[in-house]
């Protein structure tokens, strides 16, 4: 996760994902986001219009008033 | 053809997984089998709970009416026949012949009428026997039907006891004898008194809407020789109307189109306490129609409500199914366990075993 | 047509009232018909005895918010309408939160509105017009647009009228003895669209005679150029799907029917193609621009089959084309457009075989922009031009040599040319000047302040010359696009508005991915500027953009510079020539004439070189 370190808090994934429904298109975007090893995630907005679903999915990485990794900046160079 | 309709006593009784499982058994009897719904089932969750629904699978050669925002839903590959000229909320219904096995599904039609145009369609193919899956809460259809399938379990009420009465006078409802004398066949379109002196008296409505309508009716039926009421009967309101005429009733014919119109508002109990009340006065109590039941199917499933979402949970299945098996006359059956091949004959147009 | 007045009973069977049904009731009262609203809260027996007691009630709008019991609830009143003898004379309609068709399906309604929907669409519903759920309504509330009706082609400025006379005489006496292996294709294409299959060996092998050797081998031996793949059948299979599909689409527009919003697709696959064609239809596009790759206008002749390549832009082929015909929602316009290659005049026969919309052609941007030869080009651009005639096929006459640095008054100067000549012959030209930022006024500073002036001095410029259709585009706000997307979609929404201010008939909007060189649009591009656009528009509403005096001023200086190179051409005497000495856009200004298919006309009858 060197290179999320230096993420200043989270990071958005936007897409467009082809599903039934708004409901099978959260549980995609959880599930891939999870295989990426993002552990604290959350699907910022879905809309389901056409033959799928906009979805805008967030990982945070640094909540404000948790550690930042980036505070260790300059330890690996970084990364 | 043996039009066959799958009705639940709640939602997630089971009636899909009923019709699957006798689904399976005209394919295995290589019957000319037709499948269509007046709900929307077939794809794998419930649109209001969330909770997993059965898929619809059927092999090739069946026949489906469905509609067109179905197509291209499932896994199967068909061919249309026809485009049946109905339509209902996912748009044009079509006539389908499953080609290759698959996952399809289903929403047909929604009214009696487009039922009955639609089966009509499902007999000039050669269709023998043809299933039709309902929709929780909605039996108006299934007037068009010769026989109905009964889904019922945990999903109702997870307590047996209630479970027993509720099968016990949906019994009664469907052992309720077929009008046959002259003056009970007289009909109409709304509730209608067949009065001694030979006049008619007829209301607005055709079904027992309110409190207030009961009210009008009780106070003619002294004059009545026969109660005619063609639409929805209400437990509730029946029990109010025995209340009112109570030993009034002697004597006197009550007549209602099909015993589904004294299922809509689901409170069997108080139906069937009011059907035993006016036969017990020395009243008749007569359908226009009769649409035999031919099973129940049990389920002992049900969605446990938590916190704003829904979790299976299960009842003991085997005391409910002796339990039921007591009170009723018609073959109980859990589609799941059972080792038992059922099967809808459509020459006898009963439930056999192989 | 007037729609039939009908009569709809609006149940909040809710215990509180929603806004949405009064909105609904507003709307259905506006166009006529009548409504009854009743209180909320009402047991489901009271409303089947107020269907009982109403006169005709045609439908019954019922809105609630759905629960577990809830559905249960509706699907009982369902039952209670239709055991009470009253199913078959009411449509039942219903709408709330989390209400989707499906559901609307099971609970037995016949149609189901969720949230989002717009009064529109249940009024279009109503009145059995077109519709999908979530959207479209009003898009479909006349049908397909034609983008010329009601323009007269009057010229405003007679001396304009008059030198472009002469400039389209000279063309017409120029091109009537020459042909080109262009012309000779689109003569053979449409002989054997209509003759059929069995005339196909005839036809190749005198088509094959006019092709490039890329195009000859892969009839012949099946051999397809580089990175280019016949589309496989499960792939083709994948799409039987979206047949005929009416998915939930997102409200078109408030109020305001034009301008009608153009999207450009060609993602170099078909397959891919339909998939960002149903996004964009979804979202609101109410057009399409078939994109087609620039190789392929090098190239003498058109490929067969369904093909896929690794290129920008998808290739131009009979089969290609009627795969995406065929999955087009019915009130799209599609344009197809053949204005800058070797196959212009095939193109157009393509186009008008297979039902489109619109085309595209312009002989002197196609010369200086796009790499033609202007002879060449201007033979197979009176050709394309009487094809498009033939077939009632409007086409826009695009200036995008702006975009080289040809100044707008010299790039409009070639554009009413071919209008005029359009007009000649019979067609239907659409003026489609660019809203853009352009090497031009980044010289001269016509954008320095504001983005505004000058794209509107370009529109009322062109209106004071011809009463004649305007299409922006394409896409505007050229040179205003960077690759952040929220940037990308600001420019273009407020490009779209101002356009929409100024009264013109379409635009042609980019993706948020203009700017991105780097790769193929991504939907998620195309969902953004949609999306952005229509926000827009619902921002503005009837409001417009007020351009200042500067627009005005420039619209004449604009006039008087069209006049002045209309009237060097028509000296000239030759529009040809004029293209090649830099008259319509020269070196000075950075355009170049073309050399793709030089020394290839022939002449007519003998089959000659000229």
């Amino acid at each position: 996760m060197q290179y999320a370190e230096r993420i200043l808090d989270a990071i958005d994934m936007e897409t467009f994902i082809l599903a039934r429904d708004e409901g099978e298109a959260k549980g995609f975007m959880g599930r891939f986001l999870a295989d990426l090893g993002f552990t604290d995630h959350d699907i910022v907005f879905l809309e389901q219009v056409g033959p799928g679903v906009r979805v805008r999915a967030r990982a945070y990485i640094h909540r404000p008033g948790g550690s930042y990794g980036w505070l260790a900046e300059g330890d690996d160079n970084g990364g | 053809m043996f039009k066959v309709g799958f009705a639940g006593t709640a939602k997630n009784t089971g009636k899909t997984t009923a019709v699957m499982y006798f689904l399976r058994q005209a394919n295995i009897r290589k019957e000319r089998v037709g499948l269509t719904g007046i709900g929307y089932d077939g794809e794998g969750f419930d649109h209001l709970t969330g909770l997993p629904k059965p898929r619809v699978i059927c092999q090739g050669g069946c026949i489906i009416a469905t509609a067109k925002g179905c197509l291209g839903r499932g896994t199967a590959t068909y061919r249309i026949l026809r485009d049946l000229s109905l339509y209902n909320a996912l748009g044009q219904l079509y006539l389908l012949e499953i080609v290759s096995p698959g996952e399809i599904v289903i929403a047909g039609p929604n009214t009696r009428r487009d039922l009955q145009c639609t089966l009509d369609a499902f007999r000039q193919v050669g269709c023998e026997l043809v299933l039709v899956d309902g929709a929780f809460g909605r039996l108006g259809p299934f007037a068009e039907v010769d026989g109905l399938i009964l889904a019922t379990g945990a999903a109702r009420t997870p307590d047996i006891d209630s479970l027993v009465q509720d099968t016990r006078a949906l019994e009664q409802i469907f052992a309720l004898p077929v009008a046959n004398k002259p003056k009970e066949i007289q009909g109409g379109n709304t509730i209608t008194l067949f009065l001694e002196d030979g006049g008619v008296k007829k209301f607005k409505s055709a079904s027992l809407l309110s409190r207030a309508l009961v009210t009008k009716i009780a106070r003619s039926v002294a004059s009545a020789a026969v109660v005619f009421i063609p639409g929805a009967v209400p437990g509730e309101l029946l029990w109010q109307l025995y209340r009112k005429v109570g030993k009034g009733f002697a004597g006197k014919t009550m007549v209602f189109s099909d015993p589904t119109k004294l299922l809509l508002s689901g409170n069997y109990k108080k139906t069937g306490i009011a059907l035993e009340g006016f036969i017990g006065k020395g009243g008749r109590v007569v359908v226009k129609k009769r649409i035999p039941l031919l099973a129940l199917v049990i389920n002992p499933f049900y969605p446990l409500s938590t916190n704003n979402s829904f979790r299976k949970a299960f009842i003991n299945y085997d005391i409910l199914k002796q339990a039921l098996a007591e009170v009723s006359g018609v073959p109980v059956i859990n589609v799941k366990e059972t080792r038992q091949n059922y099967y809808l004959d459509a020459s006898r147009r009963e439930v056999r075993v192989d | 047509m007037v729609a039939e007045k009908k009569k709809i009973l609006l149940v909040p069977l809710d215990p509180v009232h929603d806004m949405g049904l009064k909105l609904i009731r507003k709307a259905l009262d506006d166009k006529g018909h009548s409504t009854v609203l009743l209180p909320p809260g009402m047991e489901p027996y009271e409303v089947v005895e107020r269907i009982l007691d109403e006169v005709e009630i045609d439908f019954v709008l019922v809105s609630r918010t759905l629960g577990y019991r809830v559905g249960e609830l509706l699907a009982r009143f369902v039952d209670l309408v239709e055991v009470s003898g009253l199913r078959d004379r009411v449509t039942l309609v219903v709408g709330g939160m989390a209400v989707r068709p499906e559901l609307a399906a099971e609970m037995g309604f016949d149609a189901g509105f969720g949230p989002g929907t717009t009064p529109g669409e249940v009024v279009a519903f109503i009145e059995d017009r077109p519709f999908a759920y979530g959207g479209r309504a009003e898009a479909s509330e006349g049908g397909k647009r034609d983008l010329t009706h009601g323009f007269s082609y009057v010229y405003r400025k007679k001396e304009i009228q008059k030198r472009l006379a002469a400039i389209a005489g000279d063309i017409m006496g120029w091109a009537a003895n020459k042909t080109s292996p262009g012309v000779e294709r689109a003569r053979l294409r449409f002989q054997a669209l209509n003759k059929g299959e069995k005339y196909r060996e005839e036809f190749l092998e005198e088509y094959l005679d006019y092709c490039d050797e890329l195009v000859v081998l892969s009839y012949k031996r099946k051999q397809l150029p580089d990175q280019t793949r016949f589309l496989a059948q499960d792939e083709l299979h994948f799409l039987k799907q979206y047949q005929n599909w009416e998915g939930r689409s997102k409200a078109a527009r408030s109020g305001i029917r034009k301008p009608d919003v153009f999207i450009q697709y060609g993602t170099g696959c078909p397959l891919m193609d339909i998939m960002h064609i149903k996004v964009c239809e979804a979202w609101g596009a109410d057009g399409l621009v078939h994109f087609d790759p620039s190789g392929g206008a090098r190239t003498e002749g058109l490929l067969e089959g369904y093909l896929a390549h690794g290129e920008d832009g998808t290739l131009l082929t009979w089969e290609n084309l009627r795969l995406i015909k065929n999955f087009l929602a019915p009130n799209t316009l599609w344009q197809v457009r053949a204005h800058r290659g070797l196959n212009t005049p095939e193109t157009v026969v393509l186009a008008g075989e297979l039902g489109a919309d619109l085309t595209k052609i312009n002989m002197a941007y196609a010369s200086l922009g796009a790499g033609m030869d202007p002879a060449r080009i201007t033979i197979d651009g009176v050709e394309a031009i009487r094809w498009a005639a033939h077939y009632d096929l409007p086409f826009d006459v695009v200036t995008n040599e702006e975009l080289s640095g040809v100044p707008a008054h010299k790039a409009f100067a070639g554009m009413l040319i071919i209008a005029h000549l359009a007009l000649q012959l019979g067609g239907r030209p659409i003026l489609q000047p660019l809203f853009c930022r352009s090497p031009e006024v980044m010289i001269y500073g016509q954008m320095r302040d504001n983005y505004i002036d000058y794209n509107a001095a370009k529109i009322l410029a062109l209106q004071q010359i011809i009463d004649a259709p305007l299409w922006p585009g394409a896409p505007i706000g050229f040179l205003t696009h960077t690759e952040d997307r929220v940037q990308s979609s600001l420019t273009t929404a407020l490009h779209a508005s101002l356009a929409r201010s100024l009264g013109v008939e379409a635009i042609s909007i980019a993706s948020s991915d203009e700017a991105y060189a780097g790769g193929p649009i991504a939907a998620a591009s195309r969902v953004d500027t949609l999306r952005a656009t229509h926000e827009a528009f619902r921002f503005f509403g009837r409001a417009g953009i007020q351009p200042t005096p500067r627009a005005r001023e420039w619209s004449k200086e604009l006039i008087a510079g069209i006049s002045k190179v209309l009237k060097d051409v028509a000296n000239s005497g030759s529009f040809v020539q004029s293209l090649y000495r830099g008259l319509l856009g020269g070196p000075e200004d950075g355009a170049y004439p073309g050399r793709v298919g030089r020394d290839t006309l022939l002449r007519k009858e003998k089959g000659k070189d000229v």
